[in-house]
C-alpha cells in the first residue's frame, strides 16, 4: 500500500488542478471463492469473463430502464466534475463523475449502440478487456454511492445506479469485493454484518442494561426476541459494539421506555444495514430485508422501526415494501417502516418526553446529514423531513446548535468518505483523502463558532469520522449519535440524581482541535 | 515465538484461541510494539477472552473495562487501539466489518505530513 499524505484544509473547498492517476493504485482486497460462493457468484475470474460481462451489461441495461437512460443522456456538459468529495480531495480525473460513468459507458457504447458497433473510435467505444475491468475494480470502489453528483446533473444521472450495475457485472465474473460479500455472507449465516450470534446480542444487551440501571438508576430493557412486542428495531449491529453508536442505542432503549412502547431487537433480522444495495445485487438485497419479514412475523410485532443507519434507511424507505412486502400484518396506523428519529420526533411533538437541555451543554453541535438520508429517502409527511426532523430533535435537546455551510449540507451534504462498502482499512488512503470537504466545512464551523461536536444517524458516517477526525487534527469523540444527544437531556420518570455525576462537564470536553 | 508463527494468520491474529497464554501475549504485545504487560493489561486481555470465548460476543469495550475493574477508557488508554488488543489477547479475526469498527485510537499524523503505511 502507498505512502500518502493528509491532505491541507483549505479555508473554502476549491477545486484542485487535474493529476492523472493518483488514484489509480487504489484497489479494496478481492473476495476468494469461498466468500463469493455463498452469495450466488463465481469464485473467481470465469473463462470468457469478458462475453460474460458483456452480457450482464446487456441484461442490467434492459432489465433497470433508469441504468439505459444514465448511460444513454450524458451530453458531457461538465456540471458533475467538481461535485464528487473523492475527486476534490484526491485530483484524480477518474473521480469526476463523468468520468466514472464513461469506464462503463464506453463499453456499453461498443456493444450496444449503433455507432460504437461500427465507429468505436468516434465515440468513444472501447472493447471490454483486462485493462478496462482493472479500472472498474478500481475506479467503481472509488465512489460511495453518495448521488451528490446526480443532484447537480441536468439530466439527473446517478452514478451512483452505474457503480452498483459495474459491481453486480463483476460479481457475475467472479470478481468481487472482499469487505462488502463477507459481510454479506455473515448475514446470511448469522444474521449480522459483525457476526454476532444470539447468546453474544443477550450478554451486550444485559450488560447495557447494568449500565443504564447504574447510570441514571431505571431498569431500562433492551429485549431481544421477546415476542408480542409492539415495536421491532432493526438497527445497525455498529450499535451492539462501537462508539459513539452504542450510545445512540441507549438513546432508542430510553425513549422507548418513557414512551411506555414495548419494543425488541431481533436476532434472526439483527442487522439493519443491506449491502446487497452496495454491490447492486437485488437477489441479495432481496434475501436480506427478508430475514426483517420473517422476524417481524414471527414476533408478531405491529411496527418496524430502523435505528440510526443511512443505507439502511434508503432501503427501509425506498425499497423494502416491493423487496420483502406487504406489509399488510403491521399496525396501519403507523408508517412502514419507521425512522426512530420520526418515533422521537412525534413523541416531542405530542409532549410525551421531557429533556433537561444543559446536560448538552458542555457541547456546541453542528450535523451531518448522512448521504442516502439526506438524498435518497424522506422523513415524516413534509418534503425535507429528512433534514428538519434531525435538527428539530437536536435543537430540542441541546443549547447549542449550528449549521455548516448551505452548499455542504442537505441534499448538498458531503459523504463522510467511507459510505457504499468502503469503510475497510484497504482503502484508508481513499477515505482520508475523500473526507476533505467535509472536514473542512467542519473546520469553518469550529474556528467560527467554537463547534466542538458533529452528530449524525448513519453507523458508516459515525465509524469513518471516528477514523478520519484525527488525521485532521480533531478528537475521534468528536462525533456523536444523536440519540445519544437525546439520552444525554432526557429526564426519566424515577430516575436518581446520582447518575448524573457521571456525565462529562464541561471541563471534560473532548478537545476539538 | 518463530514456532507460533503459522498459527497466525495474514491479518496478525492467532487462529486458535485455546494456544494462548500469558507468555504468548507478551511477545504478540512486543511484536505489536508495546513493550511491557502489566497485571492491568492482563486484567483487561482475560475480560476480553471471557467475553468474546462465552458467547461470540464482540464486546463494547467499556463492557469489558467494567468487567476487568478498570476504567471506563481502559483500552484506549492501556493499548491504544482494540484490534491490538484483540489481537494480544489471542482472539481470531473477528471478520471485515469487525477490524472496521474495532476502531483506532493510535496516533494519527497531523495534516501536511506522510505516513508509512
Amino acid at each position: 500500500m502507498a505512502d500518502f499524505e493528509t491532505p491541507k484544509l483549505d479555508d473554502i473547498t476549491t477545486i484542485p488542478t487535474v493529476k492523472s492517476g493518483t488514484m489509480e493504485h487504489s484497489s479494496p482486497y478481492v473476495a476468494k471463492p469461498v466468500i463469493q460462493e455463498p452469495l450466488g457468484f463465481p469464485g473467481e475470474l470465469v473463462d470468457d469473463w469478458e462475453n460474460v460481462a458483456v452480457a450482464k451489461l446487456g441484461e442490467l441495461s434492459n432489465k433497470y430502464r433508469a441504468l439505459r437512460v444514465y448511460l444513454d443522456s450524458c451530453v458531457k456538459c461538465g456540471a458533475c466534475t467538481d461535485k464528487c468529495h473523492y475527486y476534490l480531495g484526491t485530483s484524480d480525473p477518474k473521480n469526476m463523475p463523468v468520468a466514472r460513468q464513461d469506464l462503463l459507458r464506453k463499453v456499453y457504447r461498443r456493444y450496444y449502440t449503433l455507432a460504437g458497433k461500427w465507429f468505436p473510435k468516434l465515440v468513444g467505444a472501447t472493447d471490454m478487456t483486462k485493462e478496462v475491468l482493472d479500472d472498474w475494480y478500481s475506479y467503481y470502489h472509488q465512489c460511495s454511492q453518495c448521488r451528490r453528483c446526480s443532484v447537480f446533473c441536468p439530466y439527473g444521472i446517478d452514478t451512483a445506479e452505474i457503480s452498483m450495475a459495474a459491481r453486480d457485472i463483476m460479481d457475475a465474473v467472479g470478481k468481487g469485493q472482499k469487505y462488502c460479500n463477507e459481510i454479506i455472507g455473515k448475514v446470511f449465516k448469522i444474521g449480522n454484518n459483525l457476526g454476532l450470534p444470539e447468546p453474544a446480542l443477550r450478554d451486550t444487551l444485559e450488560d447495557l442494561e447494568e449500565e443504564v440501571e447504574e447510570e441514571c438508576g431505571v431498569p431500562v430493557k433492551f429485549p431481544l426476541d421477546q415476542k408480542g412486542a409492539d415495536v421491532l428495531l432493526v438497527t445497525p449491529s455498529a450499535d451492539f459494539f462501537a462508539e459513539p453508536h452504542i450510545d445512540g442505542l441507549i438513546g432508542y432503549g430510553k425513549v422507548f421506555h418513557q414512551a411506555g412502547i414495548s419494543w425488541t431487537v431481533s436476532s434472526h433480522a439483527s442487522e439493519a444495514a443491506n449491502f446487497g444495495m452496495f454491490i447492486g445485487s437485488y437477489e441479495n438485497m432481496r434475501k436480506v430485508s427478508m430475514r426483517i419479514r420473517e422476524a417481524a412475523l414471527d414476533l408478531g410485532v405491529k411496527r418496524i422501526v430502523f435505528g440510526e443507519c443511512g443505507h439502511a434507511w434508503r432501503v427501509a424507505y425506498s425499497f423494502l415494501n416491493t423487496l420483502a412486502g406487504p406489509f399488510d400484518f403491521l399496525d396501519p396506523k403507523y408508517p412502514v417502516p419507521q425512522h426512530i428519529c420520526e418515533v422521537t420526533h412525534d413523541l416531542i411533538q405530542k409532549g410525551v418526553l421531557k429533556f433537561d437541555k444543559s446536560q448538552n451543554d458542555h457541547m456546541v453541535l453542528t450535523y451531518h446529514d448522512s448521504c442516502n438520508v439526506a438524498r435518497a429517502s424522506r422523513m415524516g409527511s413534509k418534503p425535507g423531513g429528512q433534514f428538519t426532523i434531525p435538527r428539530d430533535i437536536i435543537k430540542t435537546v441541546c443549547n447549542n446548535y449550528v449549521d455548516m455551510a448551505a452548499d455542504s449540507i442537505h441534499d448538498a451534504t458531503y459523504c463522510c468518505g467511507g459510505g457504499g462498502g468502503l469503510l475497510t482499512d484497504d482503502l484508508m488512503e481513499l477515505r482520508v483523502r475523500g473526507a476533505k470537504p467535509r472536514m473542512e466545512a467542519v473546520k469553518q464551523v469550529v474556528d467560527a463558532h467554537g463547534v466542538t461536536n458533529m452528530a449524525a444517524i448513519c453507523a458508516i458516517c459515525k465509524s469513518q469520522f471516528t477514523k478520519v477526525f484525527p488525521y485532521y487534527g480533531y478528537g475521534m469523540d468528536m462525533i456523536v449519535s444523536v440519540h445519544q444527544l437525546v439520552s444525554n437531556a432526557i429526564i426519566m420518570d424515577g430516575a436518581q440524581d446520582g447518575g448524573d455525576e457521571d456525565r462529562e462537564t464541561a471541563e471534560d470536553a473532548p478537545q476539538s482541535a | 515465538m518463530t514456532d507460533k508463527e503459522s498459527a497466525f494468520d495474514a491479518d496478525g491474529f492467532l487462529e486458535d484461541p485455546q494456544d494462548w497464554d500469558v507468555n504468548m501475549a507478551r511477545d504478540i504485545a512486543l511484536a505489536e510494539g508495546l513493550p511491557e504487560l502489566g497485571p492491568d493489561h492482563i486484567k483487561l486481555l482475560e475480560a476480553l477472552r471471557r467475553h468474546y470465548l462465552a458467547s461470540g460476543e464482540l464486546p463494547p469495550m467499556r463492557h469489558v473495562c467494567r468487567d476487568a475493574g478498570l476504567e471506563e477508557n481502559c483500552v484506549s488508554d492501556l493499548v491504544a487501539d482494540p484490534k491490538r488488543a484483540w489481537r494480544i489477547a489471542g482472539l481470531p479475526n473477528p471478520g471485515e466489518e469487525a477490524k472496521a469498527y474495532l476502531e483506532s485510537s493510535e496516533q494519527h499524523p497531523q495534516p501536511g505530513t506522510r505516513e508509512k503505511r
